[in-house]
C-alpha cells in the first residue's frame, strides 16, 4: 500500500498545493481532493493519472494519525524560533507538544481566512498566556492551528466555524483528545464569553468585541502591517491595552517555513461599553523583504514565483509582466479587478522584494506561500519589519 | 559651571560620527545635530571627564552639564526596562533571583552609556536579549572572553558566576565596564585593545566559551571568530551573532574555517538605538564549537588586513517610495484614458526610459506598471475607495515629485494634509 507521507496539502481554493519538505511544491485540480484525503487516511489505490502527478511522494508504508516527518519539522522549527525564550519549555512542554502533534496531524489545510496559522510554539505560548487569564468561557472566532483543543483542558470553549474541513478536523480531535468543543455557524449563535480570541483582519471585528462581557477580555494575534491600524481601532471602540507579548507570533508558510515578522500577542480590557465605530482601516500598502533567495540561479526565477502565485492566489490570474535587466528580475502579476503585486529580484545582492499595492491579507499570505514554494531554501529569511507601533514604547505614543 | 567634573544631563544622548554628531533629548524624543568644536566637550561630558568652563550650547535653551561623577541615567533605565518589558513578559517571572540581579546590574551599566560611535557600528542589544544570551551559557561557571563587549554582556556573565574577560575596542565601555562591576562587586578583567592587532600569547587557547556580536559581512566575522577562536581551549564553543541576510554567507565562512554550526537561534537579538527605541537591526544567535580542524584565519599572531568591517549586509536593499492620495475628488477622471498619459508625461519629464508598461482595467481599479532600467513604479487607483497610490522603487524624490504633483493638481487640487515618514527603507508620503 502507498501512503501521501511527509506531504502537505493546502486547499487554495482553484487548486491543491502540495508540499514536501524535500521536494519542489506541485499544483493539482481540486477533483483530486477526495483521493489525496485518502492517500493520507487509508492509503487507497490511486488513480493512475493522479500517481503521475504525486511521482516520488507517494511511499509504501502504514497510516498514522500524525505524520512524523511533519512533526520533525515542526519541533526543529519551534526550536529554532522559541527554544530560547527561558523557561518557556519548562512552563509549556505539554502543551508545545499537544500543538505539534495537532500540526503534524492537520495534512489537508483550508487557506486561511483570517486568523493565520501559527508555529505550534506559538500557539502553545498563546494557549498558556490565555489559559492564565480570569474567566471560563472563550470564544475563539478562527481556529487554523488547534488552539482550541489546547484550551478546552481546563475551559470551556466555543469556535466559529461553518461545517468543512477544517471544524471536521477539530472534531476528530477533540475526539481523539478527550475534550469538549461546541461549535456556533456564525457570531449571531455565540453568547457572550469571558474571553474572546479574535484577528484584526476578521471582518466581524466589532461584533466578536462586543462578545466579551464587560470586564471581559479580548485577545489579539496582531501581524504587520496591522499594528498602527488596530491600536487606533481598539482604542476608538473602548478597548485598553493591558498586556502585549512582542513578536512571539510566527506564521507557519506552507512548505515547513516561517514568517520572520512575527505578530504581537496583544491582551485587551472591556471596560464598559464599546463605541460603535467605522471598521478596521486596511493598510494601504505592505511589502515582503526576503533574504538570501534561493535558487536565483534558474532561466527565469520570477516566472517560477509567478507560477507558484498563479497556483496560491485568491484570484485567477489577469496579467502577467516579466522583464530582466542586468542583475534584476522583476515581476508583475496582477489578478482581473486590478489587485496585484510586484516582486523585484536583485540576484547579486541576493535580495527580492514584494510589494502589495494595495494591500490585500489573501495576496499577502498567498505571496508568502508562492516564495516559500518557489524561491526559499534552509538560508532565506523573510525579514522582519517592526511596525511603526511596534517602534514605539506601548505607553508613549 | 564651576570647572568640576561633570556629566551629560539625564536623558541626552549623544552619537558620533566622522565629523558630526547628533544630540539625542529622550524626554521630548527630539534630535539635535552637531558638528565643530562641541563636539569634543560633548564626548568628554558624556563620558563623565568634562571639567573646563561651562559649557553653553544655545539652540538647546537649557545646561546639558550637571556636576558630579557619571551615574547611570535614570531616563535611559526607565526607557529600556519598558522597551524590555514588552519581550521580557514571557517569562521574567519564572527566573531565579540571581537571574533578576544580572537583569538589572546589566540595565545599570546600559544606563551609564550617554555616547555611541555611529562610525563603528554601535547598537548595543537590550538589557533583555544580554540577560538571555548569558542564561544560554548554562549554571556552571566557565572561563568566558568577550571578543568586544559593546552590549555589556560581562556584567550579566559575572553576574551569574562565570568568569569574564573583555577586548573592548572603546576606552568609554571599558571605563564603564570598571566602574559597574566595581560597584556590584563583580570580578571582570577588561583589556582596551584593537582586535587587529596580533593576540598575546597568554590568551590563546585559555577559554571556554566566547561571545561575539560582529557586523554582518565577511571581513568581520572573520576578524572576530578568528580571534574568539584563536582564545578557545580545544573542544571550546563560541556563540555569536549573524544577521539573517548573512546566514548563507556565515555557512560558507563555516564550511571555509571548519567550524561547526552546533545550535542556531533564530531572532535571538534584539538591538535599541540612541532614541532608547527599538532598532529596525536585529540578528540570530548562533552557538558554534571549535573542532580539530578549524583553522582561524587571520591567525592569532597576525595582523588583520580587511578593509570592510563596518558595512552590513542588511542595507543592502533600495530604498521603497509609497504615496497614498486619499479622498481623491473626482473619480470620474480617475481612469486610463487619463491616467496613463498623466504617468507618461510625468515619465518623460524626468527623463526615464520606460522598458514594459502594462496596465489593468478592473471594475473599480485600475493599476497601471511601469517596469524602468533599476525598477518600477505603480499606480493604482481605487475609484470605489477614492484612493490614488502610487510606488516607486527604489525611491526617486525626482519621479515622486513629479508624478505626485501632478496626481495633487488632477485629483486633490484642495488638499487638506501632508504628511511624511522616512526610515531607512521607506520613504512615505499620506495625503488627506
Amino acid at each position: 500500500m502507498r501512503f501521501l507521507q511527509g506531504t502537505n496539502v493546502t486547499h487554495w481554493g482553484h487548486t491543491l498545493g502540495l508540499c514536501h519538505p524535500d521536494s519542489p511544491g506541485i499544483f493539482v485540480e481540486t477533483r483530486w481532493l477526495d483521493d489525496l484525503e485518502s492517500l493520507i487516511t487509508s492509503g487507497d489505490e490511486v488513480p493512475k493519472q493522479l500517481a503521475v502527478l504525486l511521482g516520488d511522494l507517494l511511499a509504501p508504508g502504514d497510516a498514522y494519525p500524525v505524520d512524523n516527518k511533519t512533526l520533525e519539522r515542526m519541533a526543529e522549527l519551534d526550536r529554532l524560533y522559541l527554544g530560547w525564550v527561558p523557561g518557556l519549555w519548562q512552563r509549556c512542554g505539554g502543551l508545545i507538544t499537544g500543538a505539534q502533534r495537532l500540526a503534524a496531524s492537520c495534512r489537508i489545510h483550508e487557506r486561511p481566512r483570517h486568523a493565520l496559522p501559527s508555529l505550534p510554539a506559538s500557539t502553545a505560548h498563546r494557549a498558556s498566556v490565555i489559559a492564565s487569564l480570569d474567566g471560563e468561557q472563550i470564544l475563539v472566532l478562527d481556529d487554523p492551528d488547534g488552539l482550541s483543543l489546547l484550551l478546552a483542558q481546563n475551559k470551556a470553549v466555543t469556535v466559529v466555524e461553518t461545517n468543512g474541513p477544517r471544524r471536521r478536523w477539530l472534531e476528530s480531535q477533540a475526539n481523539r483528545c478527550n475534550v469538549r468543543l461546541t461549535f456556533v455557524e456564525s457570531l449571531a449563535d455565540a453568547k457572550q464569553a469571558d474571553i474572546v480570541v479574535v484577528s484584526p483582519s476578521d471582518p466581524r471585528l466589532f461584533e466578536a468585541c462586543a462578545l466579551a462581557r464587560p470586564g471581559g477580555i479580548l485577545v489579539a494575534t496582531v501581524h504587520p502591517p496591522w499594528g498602527k491600524v488596530w491600536k487606533a481601532f481598539a482604542t476608538d471602540i473602548g478597548l485598553e491595552v493591558f498586556a502585549s507579548h512582542r513578536e512571539v507570533e510566527y506564521v507557519l508558510l506552507p512548505g515547513g517555513r516561517v514568517f520572520d515578522a512575527a505578530g504581537d500577542l496583544v491582551l485587551h480590557q472591556r471596560v464598559g461599553t464599546l463605541t460603535p465605530t467605522r471598521p478596521l482601516e486596511m493598510p494601504s500598502t505592505y511589502w515582503l523583504d526576503i533574504d538570501s533567495p534561493a535558487h536565483t540561479g534558474l532561466q527565469n526565477p520570477c516566472e517560477h514565483l509567478a507560477d507558484a502565485l498563479a497556483g496560491c492566489a485568491p484570484w485567477p490570474e489577469a496579467n502577467r509582466s516579466l522583464d530582466r535587466v542586468g542583475e534584476r528580475d522583476a515581476l508583475w502579476w496582477s489578478a482581473a479587478h486590478a489587485s496585484g503585486l510586484v516582486a523585484e529580484l536583485w540576484r547579486e545582492r541576493q535580495r527580492l522584494l514584494v510589494t502589495i499595492s494595495p494591500f490585500s491579507p489573501e495576496l499577502s499570505f498567498a505571496a508568502m506561500a508562492a516564495v516559500s514554494l518557489s524561491l526559499c531554501d534552509d538560508s532565506t529569511r523573510f525579514r522582519a519589519h517592526h511596525g511603526r507601533w511596534q517602534m514605539q514604547n506601548l505607553s508613549t505614543e | 559651571m564651576p570647572e568640576v567634573a561633570c556629566h551629560l544631563v539625564d536623558g541626552l544622548i549623544l552619537t558620533i560620527a566622522r565629523e558630526t554628531g547628533r544630540l539625542f533629548d529622550v524626554r521630548n524624543k527630539k534630535t539635535y545635530n552637531l558638528k565643530g568644536e562641541v563636539l569634543e566637550s560633548l564626548e568628554k561630558l558624556a563620558a563623565g571627564n568634562y571639567s573646563g568652563p561651562a559649557l553653553k550650547i544655545p539652540w538647546l535653551g537649557e545646561t546639558v552639564a550637571t556636576v558630579g561623577p557619571l551615574q547611570a541615567d535614570p531616563v535611559i533605565v526607565d526607557s529600556l526596562a519598558e522597551l524590555d518589558q514588552t519581550y521580557m513578559c514571557s517569562y521574567f517571572d519564572g527566573l531565579p533571583d540571581r537571574a533578576r540581579q544580572a537583569y538589572d546590574a546589566v540595565l545599570t551599566a546600559h544606563a551609564h552609556r550617554k555616547r555611541f560611535w555611529e562610525s563603528v557600528g554601535q547598537c548595543p542589544a537590550l538589557p533583555e536579549t544580554v540577560l538571555r544570551r548569558a542564561l544560554l551559557l548554562g549554571e556552571d561557571p566557565l572561563d568566558v572572553v568577550c571578543v568586544g563587549d559593546d552590549d555589556f554582556l560581562s556584567v550579566a556573565l559575572a553576574a551569574l558566576g562565570h568568569h569574564v574577560t573583555v577586548f573592548e575596542i572603546d576606552e568609554l565601555v571599558v571605563g564603564i565596564l570598571g566602574k559597574v562591576a566595581a560597584t556590584a562587586g563583580l570580578e571582570i578583567e577588561t583589556f582596551e585593545v584593537n582586535l587587529r592587532t596580533p593576540l598575546e600569547e597568554r590568551f590563546v587557547g585559555r577559554f571556554d566559551v566566547f561571545v561575539t556580536d560582529p557586523m554582518s559581512n565577511r571581513d568581520c566575522f572573520e576578524l572576530f571568530l578568528s580571534r574568539g577562536f584563536s582564545m578557545l581551549r580545544p573542544g571550546g564553543k563560541g556563540f555569536t551573532a549573524v544577521h539573517p541576510a548573512a546566514c548563507r554567507l556565515f555557512r560558507e565562512i563555516a564550511d571555509e574555517r571548519k567550524f561547526a554550526i552546533a545550535n542556531w537561534h533564530r531572532r535571538h537579538n534584539r538591538y535599541y538605538g540612541p532614541d532608547m527605541l527599538l532598532h529596525e537591526y536585529e540578528s540570530d544567535w548562533v552557538e558554534v564549537h571549535k573542532t580539530d580542524a578549524t583553522e582561524p584565519q587571520p591567525d592569532a599572531s597576525s595582523y588583520s588586513l580587511g578593509m570592510d568591517l563596518y558595512t552590513e549586509m542588511f542595507q543592502r536593499r533600495p530604498m521603497l517610495g509609497i504615496t497614498t492620495i486619499e479622498d481623491i475628488e473626482d473619480v470620474r477622471f480617475a481612469m486610463p484614458f487619463y491616467l496613463e498619459p498623466l504617468l507618461d508625461t510625468a515619465v518623460e519629464n524626468v527623463e526615464l526610459r520606460v522598458r514594459t508598461k502594462s496596465t489593468q482595467l478592473g471594475l473599480d481599479a485600475t493599476s497601471i506598471y511601469l517596469s524602468v532600467a533599476r525598477g518600477h513604479i505603480v499606480l493604482h487607483v481605487d475609484r470605489k475607495k477614492r484612493r490614488i497610490l502610487l510606488e516607486t522603487v527604489p525611491h526617486d524624490a525626482e519621479v515622486t515629485g513629479v508624478t505626485q504633483c501632478m496626481l495633487l493638481a488632477a485629483y486633490k487640487p484642495t488638499q487638506i494634509e501632508l504628511t511624511t515618514h522616512t526610515d531607512r527603507s521607506t520613504f512615505e508620503i499620506h495625503v488627506r
